[in-house]
C-alpha cells in the first residue's frame, strides 16, 4: 500500500522540525526529510502528462515525486554544489543549477504546502501585511517609510500629544550573524538627518500586545506580558 | 557610517548563540539525538536548547527569517 510521503525540506539544526518528525514517525507515516543545504541532492526528474515524475533524494534516502502527500518547507538550506568541484566560480554555477533545478521542480507539486515558498514570500512582504490588515478591518496604526531623518523627525513631532513612535525593521535578522534588531521607541531628537537606509516609523497602539495564530477559520491568541519592551 | 536603523541592534545571550553540547544529527532517524535519544523525546532539554541558537535569521517567531 502507498502509504505517501510527507516531504520536509528543512536544515539539520531545526529542532521544531525534529518534534514534527518524531510525530510523524509515531504515527508510522513516511518521512523524508532533506536539506539541499547539507550536501548535494539528487534528482531525477521527468516531465510527463502535465507534472514532474520521479525521485528527488540525498544520500540516505530519496522520495518518488508522485508519492508525496505533502510538503513541509521550512528551512531548507541553500544548495552549494558538488564538494568535488574545485572552482569556486563553477561550484557557485553548479549550486545555482542545482537550486533553480531541484526546488524549481519541487515548488510545482500539486500537494498540500505548509507552506509553498511562494506564499511565504508574498507573506512576509510588511509594507504588503500592513496592506491586508487594513482590508481585513484591523486598527493599523500611522505608519511612516522613509529614508529621510527630517521627514522622519517631523512625521513623529506630528504624532498625537502623548503618543509613541517606534523604529521596526523590515528583518529581524541584525548585521551580526548573533544579533537581532528589535523594534525600539524613536524620539524625534536622537532621529539622524541621514538614516542611511529605509527606515519604518509607527506610532504605538496602546493596549495589551497579542499574538495570534490563525490556521485556516481557526484562531490561537496569545498575551504577550511581563515586559515593557516593544518586540 | 551606520544606518540608523542599528541603534536598535541587541546582541543575543551566548545562551541562545552558542551550538549546544552533545547534539548530533542523525540522517537514519531524521531527527537530532541528545546522548542517543531523540532530542524532540526529551522536552525539559528541548526547551532548554531553544530552538533559536544560533540561527537568529531564522528566528522562531517568523519563518522564513522576518
Amino acid at each position: 500500500m502507498n502509504r505517501g510521503a510527507v516531504l520536509i525540506l528543512t536544515d539539520t539544526e531545526d529542532h521544531t522540525t525534529d518534534l514534527i518528525v518524531h510525530a510523524l514517525q509515531e504515527r508510522d507515516a513516511h518521512v523524508v526529510r532533506l536539506d539541499p543545504g547539507a550536501g548535494p541532492l539528487n534528482i531525477d526528474a521527468r516531465l510527463e502528462e502535465g507534472r514532474w515524475v520521479g525521485e528527488v533524494g540525498d544520500q540516505h534516502r530519496a522520495a518518488r515525486l508522485t508519492d508525496v502527500v505533502s510538503v513541509l518547507w521550512r528551512w531548507p538550506g541553500t544548495p552549494s554544489g558538488h564538494p568535488a568541484i574545485t572552482s569556486q566560480a563553477a561550484r557557485a554555477w553548479a549550486a545555482r543549477e542545482d537550486a533553480l533545478s531541484i526546488l524549481g521542480v519541487l515548488r510545482t507539486l500539486p500537494v498540500r504546502w505548509i507552506n509553498h515558498p511562494a506564499r511565504i514570500s508574498v507573506a512576509n512582504d510588511k509594507p504588503d501585511q500592513l496592506l491586508t490588515a487594513q482590508a481585513c478591518g484591523l486598527a493599523v496604526p500611522p505608519t511612516l517609510i522613509t529614508s529621510s531623518g527630517v521627514t522622519a523627525r517631523e512625521w513623529i513631532r506630528r504624532r498625537p500629544a502623548g503618543a509613541r513612535v517606534l523604529y521596526k525593521a523590515q528583518h529581524a535578522q541584525g548585521a551580526d550573524p548573533d544579533a537581532m534588531v528589535t523594534a525600539g521607541i524613536a524620539e524625534a531628537a536622537s532621529v539622524p538627518d541621514l538614516l542611511a537606509a529605509a527606515s519604518c516609523f509607527q506610532e504605538v497602539i496602546p493596549g495589551r500586545s497579542i499574538r495570534l495564530t490563525v490556521v485556516g477559520p481557526k484562531m490561537f491568541a496569545v498575551e504577550i506580558s511581563g515586559t515593557d519592551l516593544l518586540d | 557610517m551606520t544606518p540608523y536603523g542599528l541603534i536598535h541592534q541587541q546582541s543575543l545571550d551566548p545562551a541562545f548563540t552558542t551550538p549546544p553540547p552533545n547534539l548530533t544529527y542523525c540522517p537514519v532517524r531524521q531527527q537530532t539525538l541528545a546522548n542517543g535519544v531523540p532530542l524532540a523525546a526529551q522536552p525539559d532539554l528541548l526547551q532548554a536548547y531553544s530552538v533559536t541558537w544560533g540561527t537568529t535569521d531564522k528566528d522562531n517567531k517568523t519563518d522564513a527569517g522576518g
